[in-house]
């Protein structure tokens, strides 16, 4: 669970077999799931997923596809892989819920073990080997990112969601564990001088941000 | 292609509502992330101080998506905001880039194929003070490399301008109107 400021996410990832897709028999499923319920924000009404839950799973995806290598989830090569459902919900949302969430979710994935299988030839049956010593899930980098809201010419990094609601614009960031940025998405009118600056110091929170998620998961 | 009209809303400004609809019938959650790109985009062009409690429907219905789909909507957009007569702060671009994994090269607006054999891509939307109002960009990049883009981007949107005006131009010919306008001004 992640806590910035008042906003709280908690995610976690669960495990079931799948058959792998025709098009790609070695490789197993990655499934982000981002649930904006109503008790997070009155803003939220119950029933279906708000569109900004909608945008925020499918930006999640595009995020996770490239750190998760797929082919670790594979148990049975056309058979059997895991398929690991991740789902981020946010127990309140007090602004800069992305933030949190891919900060919870990396975490999640960091600490996250693929459990020993065992397959029965006579019954075709693949099942959890309970005994078994579990595999690392692998990561091709940890995403972190940094949310900062435009104001007038200047930038505001983790915005509360009272500076969200009049914000002239944001800029996100996803950078990794060793500073590469991997992702950034931007509204609002940005002069040259900002965006540069802005992306400099997301990087050196994004290490701050790192560096905590390290010493949390254990390394 | 998109398509405006107004209805009412919101006491102190102008509320935007978008509906993007993909090629292939049903709604992906790809098109509430467009969706949100586009909401955010005409909220800082058009005027909505100066419309209050009317309500802007933008819709987006793609035809065809053979990549750069972000910026051809966002291009789209400003000339059917251009063309409902909107009153917006000053037009705007978009320009996408994309480098490709194998040489390393550059391509501006990349077709679909080009798209998916990239491992870069940028989309960057200028207003009419060349100055960026949104943009989306992945892959592994540095900082100086980004400005790189975000500068020679600028380039491409000054001839994507050019070719507004010239399809503009084109279009008022036939104008009865403003062919009439013309005439009557000395």
């Amino acid at each position: 669970m992640v806590c910035f400021g008042d906003t709280r996410v908690i995610a976690g990832i669960k495990g079931r077999f799948a058959q792998p897709d025709i098009e790609s028999p070695g490789e197993g499923f990655v499934v982000p799931n981002v649930t904006l319920p109503s008790l997070c924000n009155s803003k939220y009404r119950p029933g279906m997923p708000s569109d900004s839950a909608v945008a925020m799973s499918c930006r999640l995806a595009a995020v996770l596809s490239k750190v998760v290598d797929r082919t670790q989830l594979c148990v049975r090569p056309g058979k059997t892989a895991w398929c690991l459902y991740v789902d981020a919900v946010c127990l309140n949302d007090d602004g800069n819920v992305w933030d949190a969430l891919l900060l919870a979710t990396s975490a999640a994935l960091k600490s996250a073990i693929l459990p020993a299988t065992l397959y029965s030839a006579e019954t075709d049956v693949v099942a959890v080997d309970r005994d078994g010593k579990g595999t690392m899930l692998k990561l091709n980098y940890l995403p972190v990112s940094v949310t900062l809201s435009v104001f007038d010419g200047t930038t505001i990094p983790d915005p509360t969601e009272a500076e969200e609601r009049i914000e002239e614009g944001s800029v996100t960031c996803c950078v990794d564990q060793k500073g590469t940025v991997r992702a950034v998405w931007s509204s609002g009118h940005l002069p040259d001088e900002l965006i540069s600056g802005t992306l400099k110091y997301a990087v050196t929170r994004a290490d701050i941000l790192c560096s905590i998620l390290q010493k949390v998961t254990g390394d | 292609s998109s398509g405006i009209n107004a209805e009412y809303g919101d006491p102190e400004k102008a509320v935007i509502e978008t509906t993007v609809k993909g090629a292939t019938g049903h709604g992906t959650p790809v098109d509430k992330v467009i969706e949100q790109a586009v909401t955010r985009v005409c909220e800082q062009v058009i005027l909505t101080a100066a419309h209050p409690r009317t309500s802007f429907q933008v819709i987006v219905q793609i035809e065809n998506d053979d990549g750069s789909i972000l910026a051809v909507i966002m291009n789209a957009l400003c000339l059917a905001l251009m063309d409902a007569g909107v009153p917006m702060k000053g037009m705007f671009g978009a320009v996408s880039c994309v480098r490709k994994a194998e040489d390393q090269e550059r391509h501006w607006d990349a077709t679909g194929e080009e798209e998916q054999k990239a491992d870069c891509q940028f989309v960057f939307v200028y207003n009419s003070e060349k100055e960026m109002i949104y943009s989306d960009y992945s892959g592994e990049f540095d900082i100086d490399q980004y400005m790189l883009v975000l500068q020679k981007g600028r380039q491409v949107a000054v001839d994507l301008w050019a070719f507004f005006r010239e399809a503009f131009e084109k279009l008022l010919v036939k104008d009865v109107k403003y062919q009439m306008l013309l005439k009557s001004k000395p």
